[in-house]
């Protein structure tokens, strides 16, 4: 049967400039066969090379969008209309890290097109996402659990250029979950062992290590060089100063921390959505939050959470996907329950927001916002060393020992005929204690019994209170050298 | 090429600005010559039909849209010479969802957009060799008004 088929102006071109025809068919896919035979630019310009319909040409029949009906094989009937039309959508390109330029000046050999087949299948990567990954340079701060997978998986990835810092050496108390050190690593710098582990895995990658701490002095050099700052330390200071340097520079940041069984992941990039600071104002008081040392972590849970950051520094470099810019990811591996929240951008901010206050890093003081600073106001904890005290234990004096770790940590070590007294419940508790009697405290590293110290003092406590220097770290070797009995 | 007279070109600079952080997008009516050059002679913003929250990074001109504005540019003797849309803190370069909804023979200028303010503007024409079809960048020339 004849119908006639209207042609919208803007695609007329491939028809002849005619903007109707009459044909012959009984489906809309015959009309359009016949169209595509008599006019073949217009088989070229509006069908795919799987001779389906570009997504750009919508076809109505009697007013309404074949989608709407049978699809192509919509029924016609005689001196039914059918009419082309455009819809025009589009969108911005996700723009990666990784200019063009970058991207073009590096090649794959058939060996790298060998090791990344997989990359290369996945739409998303393909070669061009490959070449960026080559292009790419991420530094890797921190080479304990968290930077484990990423070492591990950025390399594997075939990212370009890997930098990694760390200024401590592997001790054996690291491998239960820093699977890139291995037991003979031990008291070898976690540079080292690191690059030995990416060149085992890959010796494509070039590795920049850097064995030193960052500092207010050195971090903006160190950073400056690369495209994304993988934030995988253990601390607040290091945290704010990664922070700020990646705010000051320009750089991604994708950041990781756990806390025992629970692991948080985000992506901060002021240009684009908050920053580390946005979400975090000020860190806690000293000693309140422990680090992974202090507090212990399940093995497999960096594992999880620094292999989550890796995947969004793969992202970040082939642009595309959803990051998490603007949004936290927290995972709790012992109940087995994840969400996401939503961090906004704090117009305050004193390095992102409006009126920013931090320009320079060095002219910030991160060991006094820290509180690692020692208070010049405040009076001084007097502090014992572990010699002094095993020596007035061994003679007998009094003393009123009291330990304020956590139930898990004692458990570990105990010290023997120590008051147990949280630091929460030492105001409270004050009148267990005897004021005419020297009191020692004691933690695990010395800095939260300096923390319980104060906080009587705050209350109003008037006794003798001395910190036991190091904590039960110090003291393990010396006053319980003879007691075996560790555990 | 694609030839703009300065107040066009100024008023789609104006409407990405006033667009952002969504993207604007139009349709563009004048006359195309033979050899590929095409005079713009009318603008006609578009409002976005994308779904709330996808502003930022699409646009959508619907065909009822485009339909009515072949049929207001045919009684003046215009044509539909192009599409045009904004980039939001992103690059003049189209995208490839830009690249599957192009049609050959017109213009889809591109306006980039940083922290509000216009960057810059290139302007693509689809075209085709073979079997692949591909945008190329086209010369965009500013005039003043006669």
């Amino acid at each position: 049967m004849a119908v006639k088929l209207l042609i919208s102006a803007t695609l007329r071109t491939f028809a002849g400039r005619k903007s109707e025809i009459v044909l012959e068919g009984s489906t809309v896919q015959e009309v359009l066969d016949r169209f595509t035979d008599e006019y073949p630019d217009a088989g070229k310009a509006l069908f795919g090379d799987d001779r389906r319909l570009r997504p750009f040409v919508n076809v109505y029949v009697g007013g309404n969008n074949i989608d709407a009906l049978d699809g192509l094989e919509t029924k016609l009937e005689e001196n039914d209309t059918v009419l082309l039309v455009p819809v025009i959508v589009g969108g911005a390109p996700e723009e990666g890290v990784i200019s063009e330029e970058r991207r073009k000046a590096v090649t794959l050999d058939d060996k790298e097109i060998d090791r990344y087949n997989k990359h290369l299948m996945l739409r998303e990567i393909g070669v061009k996402g490959q070449k960026k990954l080559k292009a790419a340079k991420v530094l890797i701060a921190g080479l304990g659990g968290l930077g484990t997978p990423l070492v591990q998986y950025l390399a594997a990835a075939g990212v370009g250029t890997i930098g990694i810092v760390d200024f401590d050496e592997v001790s054996l108390t690291n491998l239960q979950s820093q699977v890139i050190h291995g037991t003979r690593d031990v008291n070898r710098p976690k540079t080292a062992s690191a690059k030995d582990s990416i060149k085992a895995i890959n010796p494509l990658i070039k590795v920049e290590t850097y064995h030193i701490k960052l500092t207010e002095e050195n971090i903006e050099e160190i950073i400056e060089d690369y495209d994304i700052v993988a934030d995988a330390t253990d601390n607040y200071k290091s945290r704010y100063l990664i922070n700020d340097a990646c705010v000051l520079l320009g750089k991604p940041l994708v950041f990781g921390a756990m806390y025992q069984f629970e692991g948080q992941v985000s992506v901060f990039d002021a240009r684009r959505g908050p920053c580390f600071r946005c979400q975090f104002p000020s860190p806690p008081p000293k000693g309140l939050v422990p680090t992974c040392a202090e507090s212990g972590v399940i093995g497999t849970l960096p594992g999880i959470i620094g292999s989550i950051q890796a995947n969004e520094v793969l992202k970040l470099i082939i642009g595309g996907g959803e990051s998490l810019i603007g949004e936290m990811f927290l995972f709790d591996t012992w109940n087995f329950t994840g969400r996401k929240l939503s961090v906004a951008k704090n117009e305050n901010c004193p390095i992102c927001g409006k009126n920013p206050t931090i320009y320079k890093i060095e002219e910030f003081d991160y060991e006094d916002f820290c509180g690692l600073k020692e208070d010049e106001e405040e009076v001084p904890v007097e502090g014992i060393t572990p010699e002094d005290l095993a020596d007035r234990i061994e003679r007998g004096e009094p003393l009123t020992i009291v330990d304020v770790r956590e139930p898990h940590e004692r458990s570990i070590s105990r010290f023997p005929n120590a008051v147990v007294i949280p630091i929460g419940q030492l105001a409270r508790r004050q009148n267990e204690l005897d004021p005419d009697m020297d009191t020692i405290f004691i933690c695990r590293e010395g800095k939260r019994s300096i923390l319980a110290i104060n906080t009587l003092r705050e209350a109003g406590y008037k006794g003798p209170m001395y910190n036991l220097k190091g904590g039960m770290e110090a003291a393990r070797d010396i006053i319980f050298s003879n007691e075996g009995g560790w555990l | 090429m694609i030839i703009f007279e300065k107040r066009f070109i100024e008023q789609l600079y104006r409407e990405a600005q006033e667009q952002y952080p969504n993207e604007c997008c139009g349709i563009l009516l004048g006359l195309a010559a033979a050899d590929g050059e095409r005079i713009v002679l009318q603008v006609r913003p578009a409002a976005n039909m994308s779904p709330e929250g996808e502003k930022q990074k699409h646009f959508r001109i619907p065909s009822e849209m485009i339909l009515e504005a072949e049929r207001s540019a045919a009684l003046n003797g215009y044509e539909i010479i192009g599409f045009y849309h904004s980039h939001p803190d992103c690059e003049a370069v189209p995208s490839e969802l830009d690249a599957d909804y192009a049609i050959e023979g017109l213009s889809y200028p591109i306006i980039s957009v940083r922290k509000g303010k216009v960057k810059e503007v290139h302007s693509w024409e689809m075209t085709s060799k073979e079997d692949d079809r591909y945008f190329r960048k086209e010369c965009i020339e500013i005039r003043d008004r006669k």
